[in-house]
Parts: structure tokens; sequence; C-alpha cells
């Protein structure tokens, strides 16, 4: 059976993520020791490449060095420092002949680069669409500070592969923040929050630019190493979440069987990941049912049958209970 | 005896350095959380509410904004501390170049604002071209390389409108000067 990455599972090298944020934090004067307070890395862990480092302690650094930070643009600043990172899983997202294949290869070595979270594209008509799912619980200012990494991040890679300024859309969740001014300096104008979903949008054109810095043998290069050293799949949230998006037949016994545990142990796993089998079930449902009538433009019906609904009113109370809206508001 | 009165002398010649050089980055309020710990300028939620206090005052005034453009490929060539230091640098050449009553404020990242209290938006111009000279002829040194690093620099103005919103306002400002970002455009970020 196929192994998928838990909380506690230590696989992440101190590569890319962790040593931007200690550099970035040593930069603002902030002492090694109180930034790895309570997170269970030990400064000669840091030194050593082989060293394997779990989400939970990912977690814990981030929250300390958003604490001792104390500006408003630490997050920005990882992200770009994020990019700028030299390891050969960064270099071969960097270097791709063009956006769109440096993104495919960002999605393959998703959960060494960005293991916080899992994303799903969809394109429609002119437009590439990437929706962003945590892979663990978190508290909801946690989360929109590693959206704001994950956003910076992005605008940094777009940046680099496109010669003029990019336009992206970003939607975000949470309220307008007091720091708008981040936002607008960092990630541009398109920026709109309060919405029922985490989701960056761009023209499907900008896939296809030519990436100024590649260079094809040292990107083949950079993956083939890369691909050595890929040792982990999938996240155990995202696996269960791809299973309720793609199979109909996703009730909590089968999902369980299927990742062949006893029901109590699959919601003891989730529970551990702080989520729950309805939650991500309701979230999927919601994504779903948004993309098809917010994007594609469908009718209530087709939406509420491809989501396996009986009739159009529980549909309608369900799509109410999860957005707050009806689907008739939305289309408006 | 004599000993604590030289020193008591000397921390108040400090005391005036200090101030003075403090004067014209604030106007009247102190409220150090304020500060941007980076460049020692005030913050922008500090500038709203200097803004709020104006609209209560009613007076009149200025907005001008000031922008480097090619700031996070700067970063990403020589790093965050050089970029910081940068920004120190900046921050103090924009400081040398405003007027007594002119109060700068750190927008955000490489983004400045200055409030130009009872000023008309041709004088506002005039000062900001000179700001951006100033910029512009500034040679930053940087360790890792031999040249040295000249800044592009673009600004905005816009007159202050009292009935607004500060933080509507400023965030219009900022808009503005995107736009004329998007209209130098294409080439550089």
């Amino acid at each position: 059976m196929q192994q998928y990455i838990s909380l506690d599972d230590k696989y992440l090298s101190a590569e890319g993520m962790i040593t931007a944020l200690v550099e970035l934090a040593q930069g603002r004067g902030i002492p090694l020791h109180k930034l790895l307070r309570g997170t269970g890395i030990f400064e000669q862990d840091l030194y050593d490449l082989s060293q394997r480092f779990s989400l939970l302690q990912l977690l814990a650094l981030i929250s300390q060095f958003k604490a001792l930070m104390k500006s408003n643009d630490s997050g920005f600043l990882l992200g770009h420092q994020l990019v700028n990172d030299f390891s050969p899983a960064m270099q071969s997202v960097r270097l791709g002949p063009t956006l769109g294949a440096s993104l495919k290869q960002l999605h393959k070595i998703q959960a060494m680069l960005a293991p916080l979270f899992f994303t799903r594209k969809h394109i429609f008509q002119n437009d590439f669409y990437l929706y962003l799912q945590p892979n663990v619980g978190m508290d909801e200012p946690l989360k929109n500070y590693c959206f704001e990494i994950y956003s910076a991040a992005l605008m940094s890679l777009l940046k680099r592969v496109r010669d003029h300024y990019p336009h992206c859309y970003f939607d975000f969740t949470c309220k307008r923040p007091r720091h708008i001014q981040e936002y607008e300096q960092h990630l541009g104008l398109r920026v709109r929050f309060e919405q029922p979903y985490t989701r960056w949008h761009f023209d499907k054109q900008l896939l296809k630019c030519p990436n100024p810095e590649s260079s094809p043998l040292r990107w083949q290069q950079c993956i083939a190493q890369s691909e050595l050293n890929k040792n982990v799949s999938q996240s155990f949230v995202e696996a269960v979440c791809q299973r309720i998006y793609r199979d109909k037949n996703n009730s909590l016994a089968n999902s369980a069987e299927h990742f062949a545990m006893s029901p109590a142990t699959f919601k003891r796993k989730l529970k551990q990941h702080g989520v729950s089998y309805s939650q991500l079930q309701d979230e999927q449902n919601k994504l779903k049912a948004l993309h098809l009538l917010g994007v594609c433009q469908q009718g209530n019906e087709q939406v509420a049958m491809r989501l396996a609904f009986y009739d159009i009113p529980n549909f309608r109370r369900a799509f109410k209970r999860w957005t707050g809206i009806t689907p008739s508001q939305l289309k408006i | 005896m004599s000993l604590t009165s030289a020193g008591l002398y000397y921390w108040h010649q400090e005391q005036f350095v200090l101030n003075r050089q403090l004067r014209r980055r604030e106007a009247h309020l102190r409220e150090h959380e304020k500060v941007c710990p980076v460049t020692g300028l005030y913050r922008v939620n500090y500038l709203h509410s200097l803004m709020q206090q104006q609209h209560t005052e009613q007076q009149g005034g200025t907005l001008g904004v000031i922008d480097i453009r090619d700031f996070a490929k700067f970063n990403a060539q020589f790093g965050f501390s050089e970029g910081d230091r940068l920004l120190r640098e900046i921050s103090d050449l924009l400081v040398m170049n405003c007027r007594l009553n002119d109060v700068l404020c750190r927008y955000a990242g490489d983004c400045f604002i200055v409030l130009m209290p009872n000023t008309s938006q041709s004088q506002a111009k005039e000062l900001l071209a000179q700001m951006k000279a100033a910029l512009n002829h500034c040679a930053f040194k940087v360790a890792k390389s031999k040249g040295a690093q000249f800044q592009h620099i673009l600004t905005a103005t816009m007159a202050m409108d009292l009935a607004q919103d500060p933080v509507q306002q400023t965030s219009q400002l900022h808009q503005q000067l995107q736009k004329e970002k998007a209209l130098v455009g294409a080439a550089v970020y």
C-alpha cells in the first residue's frame, strides 16, 4: 500500500523554507535560540542536510517566526526568499522553459516545496485556476499567514518568468486585513477578500510564456537531482480529499476501507491532523459546486446531479449552508 | 559629583541631537510601536491617524508616493540584509530632502508616502521631483559587486481629500502608482 505523509513524519529537509526562514530572522537580528524555542529543532540539525523535519515542526517554526518578526511584511519576504532558494528542487521549478512546465514540476514535488497546502488546478476557456487547501488544520491567523507566504512566492515566480507585470487574481477567505498595503505592494491590486475559497487565477496565456532564465540542460539536471531525493508522495489529508473529490461513493466507512483502516482509526487519524471527515466532505463539495456554478456557468440541475444530490431544494439548502448564499445569488 | 554632571550634560546634548534627527520623521504624535524597525520611519497606521487629525483640524495637504522599481530583483540578487540596508539609506536620503513640516512614512516594502501639509499639488510635484533626483543620483555600494547600484524611482501625487477615509486614500494613491508602473511598463517589475 502507498504510504501517505502524516503530520509527524519527518521527511522535510532543511533546504528551502527552513533555511530561508532562519536566514531572514537572523538578518533582522533575532537570536537563533529564540526562533527555535519549542519547535524541537536544534541548531546543529540545521547544518546537517540529511536531517529531516516534520510538518508539525515546520508549523511551530513558522508561528514562532511570525511572532518574533513583528513586521507585517515578514510573510511576503519569506515567500520571495523561497523562490530565491538554490536547492535543486526549487531550481527545477525556477529553470523550467515555460511557466506551465514550472508549475507542473512544482505540483510534482509539492510535498517537499510547499508541504502545507495542496492545490487543484482547472483550466476553463482562457483562464487558469488554482484552488488551495491546507494539508493540516491550522488556526485562522496562521493559515492566512501561510497563504501570504505562498501567494508572495507565486507572484515572485510569475515575475521571474514573465517580463512584464503579471496580472494574477488572488482570492482569500479572510476579512480585509489591516495591513492591506502589503498585499497591494507584493501581490498587486487584484486581491479580493471574504471569498468562499482561496484561489489564484490568471490568464492561460501566461503558462506559455517562455522563461528568460531557463536553461534546458541545467533544468534536466535539477529534475534528475530532485527525483533522487524524492521520497514521499502525498499527504494524508490530500489523499482523503482527492478520494472524496473523485469518488461519488464516499461515505466515511467506504473511505476508511479504501485507506485500509477501521472507521475509528480513520477518524482518529484525521483528528490528529486537525480536521474532521464531514468538514473535508463539505469543503470538497463546496469547491466543486462553486467552480461549476461560478466559473463553468452550469445550471443548478446539472450541478446538483454532478454532486449526487437527490433533488434541487436539497442542493440549494446544502449550498446555502456551505457559503451563506443561494446558488442563484452567486450567479448575479 | 562632577562626573555625574558631566554625564548628564552629554546625555542632554545627545537628546538634542536625537530630537533634531527625529523632527522630520514625525509630526506631533509619538507612538513608538508604530515605528518600522527596518528604516526607523513611521508605519502607515501613523500616517492614517495623522490624516484623521488633519481632517478634524480641516487642514488640506498633498500626499506623495515614492516607489523603487526592481527592488525585489535587488533583494534576490544581493540578499535581504543588503536590501534592508538600501532601504535605510534611502529613507535617510528622503528625510534629508523633506521639508520640516513634511512627514515621511514607509507604506509597504519599497514604497514610501510623504504627507505635505498646506501644499499645492504643483508644489508637491516639484518636491517629489527633487527627491527623485536625489535618489536617482544615489550610488549605492554593495559589498558583493564592484560597481554601484542605481535605483529607478517612480512617484505620484494626490491632493488630500478631507472627506474620505485615510486608508481608502492611501490605497487610491498606491493604485495610481501601480497604473504608472504598468504604463512605464515592460521589462522591469
